[in-house]
């Protein structure tokens, strides 16, 4: 069975396949979007639609879609925040989408509903199948929003979308800088989830908002086990984030970075792509490695074949990691594109100089 | 649409100006040059006549683009538009080519951070409103801010 990768980059997006199984290797099938970022990009299962988000440096922030395996391609309304809107924490710059984080697919038994999460971190849902979004208001003039703030871009974002597979209404986000919160009716209200989080950059590192997850995900094969790459290390949490704890590596490489993936399979394995800290990003020691736990975050495993072990500064974005069965696959920030089929223990470059890798995604 | 300003007047009876306060105009707008059947109190009688409006409250513009958004519209092309300030004029362009506005302003109407609209040689200076007016055959030229990499 053919297997196809999504890889949205800072100058277009690459679809790359390969005839299946390990045994045969990766090729770029087509370009698209040639010369503009390609932010985000993922194929809906539920309608075999392709959706990426654009990032041009002039035009603003825009979604194209494709119903056709990326042969032609729609543009479709980018969400838009009401007039008068203004950006927390402050409220004094008028809110306008800058950056469209990502978009995610609503539940199996809605089809026609989708997630768009964007920078300011305002989450947007549409009901049409994506002819238009409409802003969730309750979490964007959410009362503790006085609390959220941007990192390392102007304005919070909103990151992560987790649907639960169990409930559709059951929501996770990720607000990179405000922390996590929690819907369990489909958006209408929300109560935040950061106990157990530590932020070194607060006066309170403990308070209840102002938290930095980097990417949020939920185990598959169970959705109360969720895992996030926060700004100040690794968590986990066994109750849908009412309690996380901190899983970082107490003396190793886990701890800073971006990027997290899961294992459909088993709830206690996971992988992540470590950097110094967030001062100092680059690979530990300027030697790439992807660390994997596969106790639940208790111990954790360099893995280091096939990858670059000297004068390298490669970095992984949140969203330029994934796996899908024993596969892995990562692209950085510096254009190489690394590939493993036994689950990390070795890899291998596919390709090389391309633009700065946003995200990779296994198309189902 | 009301004129309010001092009007230059071509009609049969031989006026060459009057004060727009004294007349009633029946414009009829969308014109290249506004036409209106125009009833003049001053007289006794009616007059119907044609004038010329050289500074009616809007105007008419020629806008230009960057190539480069032809990419996103391959039928984009110079344009005249009727505006009194450039935010009409980027509406005006944006019923013409649907979608086009968003990729000048954001949704609150402000300028995006790196593109750059003249009127003639002079940057606009209202990048949040785009209140500028436009005076009469002003040249509009949207283009990408030199920024990027």
């Amino acid at each position: 069975m053919k297997q196809k990768l999504l890889v949205g980059t800072r100058k277009g997006l690459l679809i790359l396949s390969r005839a299946g199984g390990s045994s045969s290797e990766w090729t770029v099938e087509s370009v698209h979007f040639e010369a503009i970022p390609v932010v985000y990009a993922m194929r809906d299962p539920r309608s075999d639609t392709l959706w990426v988000s654009l990032d041009h440096g002039h035009w603003g922030g825009k979604l194209q879609r494709s119903q056709d395996g990326g042969a032609t391609w729609q543009e479709v309304a980018a969400p838009k925040y009401p007039a008068g809107d203004t950006v927390p924490p402050d409220f004094s710059t008028p809110a306008a989408t800058s950056y469209i984080w990502l978009v995610e697919p609503g539940g199996r038994d809605e089809p026609q509903r989708l997630y768009v999460g964007t920078e300011p971190a305002g989450l947007f849902v549409s009901d049409d199948g994506g002819d238009s979004f409409r802003l969730l208001e309750s979490l964007w003039r959410h009362p503790t929003n006085t609390h959220w703030f941007g990192a390392g871009r102007d304005h919070p974002g909103c990151c992560s979308i987790v649907v639960d597979p169990r409930d559709s209404r059951h929501l996770t986000v990720g607000i990179s800088v405000g922390g996590v919160y929690v819907s369990h009716d489909a958006g209408e209200t929300w109560q935040a989830r950061n106990c157990g989080l530590y932020a070194d950059y607060l006066p309170d590192p403990h308070h209840d908002y102002g938290h930095d997850p980097h990417i949020i995900l939920a185990s598959p094969s169970n959705p109360d086990v969720l895992w996030q790459q926060n700004h100040c290390g690794i968590y986990r949490s066994e109750d849908g984030g009412l309690q996380w704890r901190d899983i970082s590596q107490k003396d190793g490489p886990a701890g800073f970075g971006f990027a997290l993936a899961l294992d459909a399979r088993d709830e206690r394995v996971a992988w992540v792509a470590p950097a110094v800290s967030a001062e100092y990003r680059v690979p530990v020691d300027r030697a790439l490695c992807i660390c994997r736990t596969q106790d639940g975050g208790q111990s954790w495993q360099d893995l280091r074949q096939g990858l670059p072990q000297r004068h390298c500064f490669d970095l992984v974005f949140r969203h330029a990691l994934d796996a899908r069965g024993d596969s892995l696959v990562f692209g950085t920030t510096a254009g190489n594109f690394y590939v493993s089929d036994d689950r990390g223990d070795s890899w291998r470059c596919i390709a090389q100089n391309l633009a700065v890798v946003y995200c990779v995604r296994f198309m189902p | 649409m009301q004129a309010t300003r001092r009007l230059v007047i071509s009609c049969k009876r031989g006026f060459r100006e009057l004060i727009a306060d004294d007349l009633r105009l029946l414009m009829m707008p969308r014109q290249p040059k506004a036409r209106a059947a125009l009833v003049f109190f001053g007289k006794p009688l009616f007059s119907l006549i044609y004038l010329e409006a050289e500074q009616a409250s809007k105007r008419m513009a020629r806008v230009k683009f960057t190539p480069n958004l032809q990419r996103f519209f391959p039928d984009l092309r110079e344009c005249q538009v009727e505006a009194a300030t450039i935010a009409e004029a980027i509406a005006a362009v944006d019923a013409r080519w649907r979608g086009l506005g968003d990729y000048i302003v954001d949704e609150q109407g402000a300028l995006r951070k790196h593109v750059n609209i003249f009127v003639g040689d002079e940057l606009i200076r209202d990048k949040i409103t785009l209140s500028d007016n436009v005076s009469a055959d002003s040249k509009i030229y949207i283009m990408q801010a030199l920024s990027g990499g």
